[in-house]
């Protein structure tokens, strides 16, 4: 009986092995912002105040100089996570153009792999203040 | 008849003994006045044993004798520990309503030899919660600043000045978390994106300096834990697979080493790996470090050890194995002549103690307060 039992853990093992399949991780900016995001920002971008600033319908200021895109990109919480700079750019326009009404970026150039791959090499030393000469820019347009 | 016969024999022997008693045959009742006993005489195995729970113990790790306790708040620990007076601080947290209600932060500093509370500064209601770790506060080496973490998650460092008894200023760390500090007033961070953050304060705790090393590691192929270990001025940090980086400040700028690798290809094969929650000990004097390890696949690295394994930090080579009584979650060194490895079992009921020199195994540690251990710190710094 125990014999018959050995003989049949490797056959188990293969049945099972081969029934286990990898997950497959879907490729969507939506996935990024549950992955890297939600966490912290909570569902939808609601954020939680006041510790983690709302992305919903509160980025308006950062999206039409260049200084605040830079900001977006290199505020730690985009800068460090572990994606591409194009999936970077992809996870950045759902946070703008999906998370916030339309009425906030109408008109707002969406952002590419490029403008990314260009701030976020370095990191800010400052984060609030990077935030303020953000809002400086925008306070001057 | 009978009853009543013995009855009154019975009263009138009662009445003879108490009559007794006045004229001498006991003692005067001598009342006990309360009386506070002082900590004296501190030996180098005096060590602190905290986590999370409010008890925080203090024992003789060499007689195994009970010694004292005090209560942080509804904190994890984060006991900083002053080289030169004769008091220490702790980083708490209490609500109005236990764990809910008005939140407030505070340094508690007591006497060391009474663990009176001597004064109280009030900080930002920021101070970072969660799995116990050595480094989320710390001292300047002068003692005179108290660095501790903030993470709301927006991560940042309040700096406190222990001389002046005053809260002076909270630093943005931008992404770079815990504090480790070093020479002159310098403490190091580690970021998420793989690099170390170091700033430094001037004479008044103000902000001097503050600069960021390039990405040293992968924190997706091979990420570095957080559970660094110091030795002199430098620290010493591993990675999930058992890279040794080392983190020194050389002519003022951070310098992060080669690394070297703890293990083998052959103990690397049989998945041989650091982890836990106190990795890393050194024993300063005798230049080693001591690294928990334990067979796992990938993503192991808060897994139990079976094994300290001790580095020589001149050559970077092991000089011995020591094979544990018990799956062991934390490690500690203390730094006297005898000095002592403790063990604390992944359950967290036992401390083993054995012979640093040696290796060998000497007694067991079964009774220490209420609490969920997790961290030592020497009593004497
Ligand atoms: C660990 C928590 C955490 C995570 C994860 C996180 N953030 Fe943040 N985020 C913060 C905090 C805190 C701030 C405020 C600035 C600071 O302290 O970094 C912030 C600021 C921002 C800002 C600037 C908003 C403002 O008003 O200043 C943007 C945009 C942002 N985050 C986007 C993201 C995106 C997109 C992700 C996912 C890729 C992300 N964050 C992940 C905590 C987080």
């Amino acid at each position: 009986m125990f014999a018959h039992l050995k003989n049949s853990i490797p056959v188990l093992f293969s049945v099972l092995s081969a029934v286990y399949i990898a997950p497959v991780w879907p490729n969507t900016s939506a996935f990024d912002y549950r992955m890297n995001c939600e966490g912290c920002h909570a569902v939808a971008g609601a954020g939680v105040e006041p510790h983690v600033p709302a992305l919903k319908n509160n980025l308006a200021p950062f999206l039409r100089t260049p200084a605040g895109r830079e900001y977006l990109i290199r505020v730690p919480g985009v800068r460090q996570i572990s994606i591409s700079n194009a999936k970077v750019a992809d996870l950045l326009n759902y946070v703008v153009f999906t998370l916030s009404d339309i009425e906030e970026t109408q008109g707002v150039r969406p952002f590419s792999e490029a403008e990314v791959a260009t701030y976020r090499q370095r990191a800010f030393l400052d984060v609030p203040a990077a935030r303020a000469r953000a809002m400086d820019a925008y306070e001057s347009l | 008849m009978n009853h009543f016969e013995i009855g009154r024999g019975c009263l009138l022997t009662c009445i003879a003994i108490t009559t007794l008693l006045p004229t001498g045959a006991v003692a005067e009742f001598k009342p006990e006045r309360p009386t506070l006993s002082k900590l004296e005489n501190p030996s180098p195995n005096w060590v602190w044993i905290g986590g999370a729970g409010s008890s925080v113990t203090l024992m003789d790790i060499e007689s195994d004798r009970y010694l004292a306790q005090f209560n942080n708040g509804v904190s994890t620990l984060k006991l900083a520990i002053p080289k030169r007076n004769n008091e220490f601080y702790s980083v708490e947290t209490y609500m109005t309503r236990m764990y809910r209600g008005a939140r407030t932060d505070v340094v508690t500093v007591r006497s060391k030899d009474t663990l009176a509370v001597i004064d109280e500064i009030a900080m930002p209601a920021k101070s970072y919660e969660g799995m116990s770790i050595l480094h989320a506060a710390a001292l300047t080496d002068d003692d005179r600043f108290l660095l501790g973490f903030n993470m709301t998650p927006g991560q940042s460092v309040s700096i406190v000045d222990m001389h002046d008894r005053r809260f002076i200023e909270e630093l943005d760390t931008t992404g770079c978390a815990l504090v480790y500090p070093t020479l002159q007033r310098r403490f190091h961070l580690l970021c998420g994106d793989g690099s170390v953050a170091t700033l430094q304060l001037d004479a008044s705790g103000q902000l001097l300096t503050r600069a960021r090393t390039a990405s040293f590691f992968n924190p997706d192929t091979d990420p570095v834990m957080e559970k660094g270990a110091r030795h002199g001025d430098d620290w010493y940090f591993t990675s999930f697979n058992g890279l040794i980086y080392k983190v020194a400040v050389v002519d003022g700028e951070t310098q992060i080493t080669s690394p070297w690798a703890l293990v083998s290809a052959d103990e690397l094969n049989l998945q041989w790996k650091p982890g836990g929650m106190v990795p890393l000990a050194v024993h300063d004097r005798d230049n080693s470090l001591y690294v928990l390890m334990h067979r796992g696949g990938a993503d192991t690295h808060k897994q139990a050890g079976t094994q300290a394994w001790v580095f020589d930090l001149g050559s970077n080579s092991r000089k011995k194995v020591i094979r544990l009584k018990h799956p062991t979650q934390s490690l500690h060194l203390t730094q006297g002549k005898t000095p002592y490895l403790l063990a604390l079992s992944e359950e967290g009921e036992r401390i083993d103690v054995y012979h640093a020199g040696t290796g060998e195994w000497s007694h067991v540690i079964e009774s220490f307060g209420d609490m969920y251990p997790a961290l030592f710190h020497n009593y004497i710094r």
